[in-house]
């Protein structure tokens, strides 16, 4: 059993609306285990995407603790938490958000530059390497506008692990794309995770849930089940999907 | 009414831009109404001071050996004369303000009833009326006050060959002709008794080289007479010769223009400002307009869906900015009167006499009319867009920001993150920030113009370049001519003193040229004359003129002129063109040789130019003991403090520095409106950049840089714009002061001031009004 890199306590997200409060995480106790395909599911408007950004330290919790190396993301600063981002978390969005006006390379390379412990052309290579891992460095030089959504999304994985974090959040990242795009992100995301990477992945798609190796039901800002699975292997997909779906029937989903 | 309802929902909406606009028309209407106002009002106030003073058309100082009866009937009896006044003075040449001598001329004359009118003791106004003098008092004009920087109180000194003569300053009255600190001599006022003493005094010593007697004579022309003043003086000394007599002449004209010279070039300066700042406001206007376009694409699409024609929502457009432009106009107007107050203040210590107050509104009614109607004209042009675009594409988000590659991209470095990527989102958008860098160019480009005027009052070698004789030792022998043997003995001290670089012996005349009365200069070596075009005067049948008098007069190198003097009259071949800023730049210049064919003999003056001006007093010192006594000799190293200059330097640094407060109160508007705007385009680039690990003060910092990066493009430009233009533009602005070729000397202040200024506001105010980007939540990059 793998030892726990990320950890919420009695959590809560809530939004002023309408005059009144809207309560959208309420109490979430959730552990997050190293090198797990952690996949968090959910309905619409259940807070999948609202917990993911209050784990990742990118939108401040209402209440609650989330520990990552014993600090609590809830109390850092600004400053400490972009370090944190720069270093030890990486992100991957729905809509890539790719700076428009660099290149992919450098979409790629300049979150690597902010992280001091690397030199300028260590990152660089390694960046190169990435987009080549990637299967998009012909396009390196291409403007976001210039190239395609599944290369997009696949340059927004390279920029998220350029730096390795210790843990990669990713919410709904096949979302915006077509089935062969999704696939080869999914197939992407997987070897990154065979390869030791800690992900956090948000989805409604069932085909990435199957990616998962621990997977979470939340509904109504409460995580309401969990499910255990075996590393992702393609020959077993059919046997896999049918286990899943009778968990997600049984949360009624 | 739909349109009115949307027009109060655009400005509550951008009120940043409409108070940006707003504030930008405060200023200028200010600027515009402030100049126009004070530029009036000195004139208007000039004028009545003239009327009041019944100044007549031609005034003659005449020494009264030179005076018959015979020459003044002659010119009574002229037709075109309607009377002739008289007025006794004493013309004093050697006179101390302080211990220290004051250069001009003065005529002594009594206290008369032509004065009406006496300044408070500080300046700040007028007294009821002219208070009584006493025995031992003497009352100046401001323009000494200004030159000298003496007050009420102070003791002046004159020297006489019967003696000394210490009077006290009780008080400064309004001399409207020659009370300016522009004009070279100057009339002050004793008491009668004084006066008598005085003048007996002067013709028991005889002394007609430091003091003598004087008769002003004022020529009134006929009410029926429609010739020019000038044309008035030239006709009545070609008829009767009086001027040739009179070692200084000046039509009521001439005296005017002298009173007013300064305020006219420092007010077209400022309008010429208040100008380009008027552009600046209708550039950033069609920025922003088109910035909006881009930005509400949408909004327009969905108006234009719901039936607005492109028209109407031009017409919405053109209304709001107009709005804020009429709102600030209004404004500006109303605040710019305690601004006349206070810059009509600045020029009265160069005019003598109190500017009135009043608001030219007319004119600037006018100008502000001509801003409102260009305006349109921008609006019209920048609103072209809204005809392109389309409901459909607005609606489905087709019109987002694409960015292309271009030739000015430069790569993202590691090593140099923060600038290169301010680079970056400079070149991927330079069309955005086009308009900062052409406002940026035309500020730079003031005031580098500005600062090279400044500069150049300071400057001794671009002065000497534009034909200032300025020298740290001067020596002038009392009551007569320097002696051949003397001016040997000088000349033995120059040959053993490498630091003198320049030795000069002058003597001045006015003269009369085909009719007019030029001041001449006289020079023993012709080589030291500052030359334009041709060559020095070497011969006694030639001269060199100034471009302004061979402009004035009609005449070019090679051209024959005739000069009579007293009873001489000769011919001289102008033999090339020289820099002078003596008169204005009405002067010509020759060389012994034609002195003496015109009766000009000797010099008067000797000053010697120096490479090491702290040199000065050792070099006075040796002259002195090779001299002995009989010399007048000063050592005088700070030339910054030369009465003029210093006087006109007063009001350029003031003009400098109004200009360099306008600039930075417009650099803050600029910048706070194009960077709102960016910030609202950036505001999604902004989220992604705080998600992988960019903090606020690094994403200010990239702000800043850019727009540091902006500044210097675009002062840089101004730079380029200043080399090209500055010489040409400040020539003919100062070209009525005689500086026809000015010499744009570059130091290092003269630039580094307005470069590290325009920088530093620039960076400092982008990194203020991006402090927005603390606002900027990661969550708004989510789509739930």
């Amino acid at each position: 059993m793998s030892s726990n890199i990320l950890t919420a306590h009695d959590l809560c997200k809530s939004f002023a609306h309408n005059g009144g409060q809207v309560h959208v995480l309420q109490h979430v106790d959730l552990e997050i285990r190293e090198k797990d395909f952690t996949v968090v599911m959910g309905a619409s408007g259940s807070g999948k995407s609202t917990l993911l950004y209050a784990l990742s330290g990118m939108d401040k919790a209402t209440s609650g603790q989330v520990l990552f190396d014993g600090k609590d993301l809830v109390k850092m600063k600004e400053k400490d938490l972009a370090i944190l981002r720069s270093h030890d978390f990486g992100f991957i969005f729905q809509q890539m958000h790719l700076i428009s006006n660099l290149n992919l390379l450098e979409n790629v390379a300049v979150p690597g530059y902010l992280n001091n412990g690397n030199s300028a052309s260590e990152v660089k290579a390694r960046a190169e390497k990435l987009l080549e891992q990637m299967g998009i460095s012909e396009v390196k030089t291409h403007l976001p506008s210039q190239v395609s959504g599944g290369e997009q999304q696949r340059c927004a994985i390279a920029r998220a692990i350029i730096h390795e974090p210790k843990l990669l959040f990713a919410d709904e990242p096949t979302g915006a794309l077509n089935r062969k795009n999704t696939k080869e992100v999914l197939d992407l995301l997987t070897e990154l995770n065979r390869n030791g990477q800690s992900i956090l992945m948000v989805t409604h798609d069932l085909r990435a849930a199957l990616r998962a190796s621990r997977l979470l039901y939340l509904e109504d800002g409460n995580v309401i089940g969990e499910m255990t699975l075996p590393p992702y292997d393609k020959e077993e997909e059919k046997s896999r999907e049918t286990q899943v779906s009778v968990w997600l029937s049984s949360m009624k989903w | 009414m739909d349109i009115l309802t949307l027009l109060r929902a655009n400005i509550k909406r951008k009120k940043g831009t409409f108070l940006g606009i707003v504030l930008l028309m405060i200023i200028v209407s200010m600027f515009l109404t402030t100049i126009y106002s004070v530029k009036k009002n000195v004139r208007k106030s000039v004028d009545d001071a003239y009327e009041e003073a019944h100044a007549a058309n031609l005034m003659m100082n005449i020494t009264n050996e030179r005076l018959t009866d015979e020459l003044l009937q002659k010119v009574k009896d002229h037709p075109l004369v309607d009377h002739v006044a008289t007025s006794d003075a004493v013309l004093m040449r050697r006179h101390f303000v302080k211990d220290r001598e004051d250069n001009q001329s003065w005529l002594i004359v009594p206290l008369n009833d032509v004065v009406t009118k006496q300044f408070e003791d500080d300046f700040s106004g007028y007294l009821d009326e002219v208070r009584p003098i006493s025995e031992n008092g003497i009352y100046l004009v401001q323009g000494i006050a200004t030159n000298d920087g003496c007050k009420v109180g102070d003791d002046l000194r004159f020297e006489t060959k019967s003696g000394e003569y210490t009077l006290k300053i009780e008080g400064f009255v309004v001399e409207p002709v020659d009370g300016c600190a522009m004009v070279g001599w100057k009339t002050v006022y004793v008491a009668p008794e004084t006066f008598e003493r005085l003048a007996g005094d002067v013709d028991v010593a005889g002394d007609s080289d430091v003091a003598g007697r004087v008769t002003i004579v004022y020529v009134y022309k006929n009410a029926d007479c429609e010739l020019s003043d000038g044309e008035f003086a030239r006709t009545i000394n070609r008829d009767t010769g009086i001027q040739d007599y009179a070692y200084a002449s000046a039509t009521e004209t001439q005296m005017k223009h002298y009173t007013n010279l300064f305020s006219d070039i420092i007010c077209s300066i400022m309008i010429g400002f208040a100008m380009v700042l008027a552009g600046v406001v209708l550039i950033i206007m069609a920025h922003n307009i088109t910035v909006t376009i881009e930005m509400s694409y949408a909004e327009i699409g969905i108006l234009k869906a719901e039936g607005f024609t492109k028209g109407r929502i031009r017409v919405l457009y053109m209304l709001q900015y107009l709005l804020a432009e009429i709102v600030g106009a209004i404004i500006g107007t109303i605040l710019a009167i305690p601004m006349i107050a206070l810059f009509g203040g600045i020029f009265q210590p160069i005019t003598a006499i109190i500017a009135k107050k009043d608001v030219d509104l007319g004119t600037s009614l006018v100008v502000l009319l001509v801003i409102l109607l260009l305006s349109v004209l921008v609006i019209l042009l920048a609103t072209r867009k809204v005809a392109k675009v389309s409901p459909v594409k607005a609606l489905t988000g087709e019109s987002r920001d694409v960015y292309f590659d271009s030739f000015l991209t430069a790569p993202v470095s590691g090593k140099n993150l923060s600038m290169s990527l301010s680079y970056r989102q400079f070149s991927s958008n330079k069309r955005r920030y086009f308009v900062a860098i052409l406002i940026t160019a035309l500020l730079m480009f003031f005031m580098l113009t500005v600062n090279l005027m400044a500069s150049c009052m300071k400057s001794k070698s671009a002065l000497e370049a534009m034909g200032s004789i300025l020298c740290e030792v001067e020596v002038r022998p009392q009551d007569r001519n320097f002696t051949e043997e003397e001016m040997k003995k000088i000349e033995s001290v120059v040959k053993d003193e490498p630091c003198i670089n320049k030795s000069i012996f002058f003597r001045n005349e006015y003269v009369t040229v085909n009719g007019n009365t030029i001041y001449c200069q006289f020079y023993k070596d012709p080589e030291t004359i500052s030359m334009v075009s041709g060559r020095a005067p070497v011969y006694d049948n030639e001269i060199v003129v100034t471009d302004i008098l061979a402009e004035d007069l009609g005449l070019k190198v090679g051209d024959t002129l005739e000069i009579s003097r007293r009873e001489y009259k000769e011919e001289f071949i102008i033999s090339g063109k020289f820099c002078s800023m003596n008169d204005t730049g009405m002067t010509m210049a020759m060389s012994d040789a034609g002195a003496k064919k015109i009766g000009v003999n000797g010099y008067v003056w000797y000053g010697a130019s120096l490479s090491k001006p702290e040199e000065a007093d050792r070099i006075a010192k040796v002259l002195e003991e090779k001299l002995g006594e009989g010399f007048k000799i000063v050592a005088d190293s700070d030339f910054s403090e030369v009465s003029d200059i210093k006087s006109i330097s007063t009001a350029v640094d003031a003009m400098r520095y109004t200009i360099y407060a306008l600039s930075i109160i417009f650099v803050l508007v600029v910048v706070s409106m194009i960077c709102s705007k960016s910030f609202a385009q950036e505001r999604r680039d902004l989220g992604i950049y705080k998600a992988i690990g960019f903090t606020s003060g690094k994403l200010r910092l990239l702000f800043a840089l850019r727009f540091l990066i902006i500044a210097v493009i675009g002062s840089a430009l101004g730079i380029v714009l200043s080399i090209l233009l500055s010489s040409r533009t400040l020539s003919t602005v100062l070209r009525s002061v005689g500086v026809s070729n000015f010499i744009s000397k570059y130091r290092m202040e003269t630039i580094l001031i307005p470069v590290l200024l325009l920088l530093g506001c620039f960076f400092l105010f982008a990194y203020l009004a991006s402090r927005k980007v603390k606002k900027v939540e990661i969550r708004e990059l989510v789509i739930e």
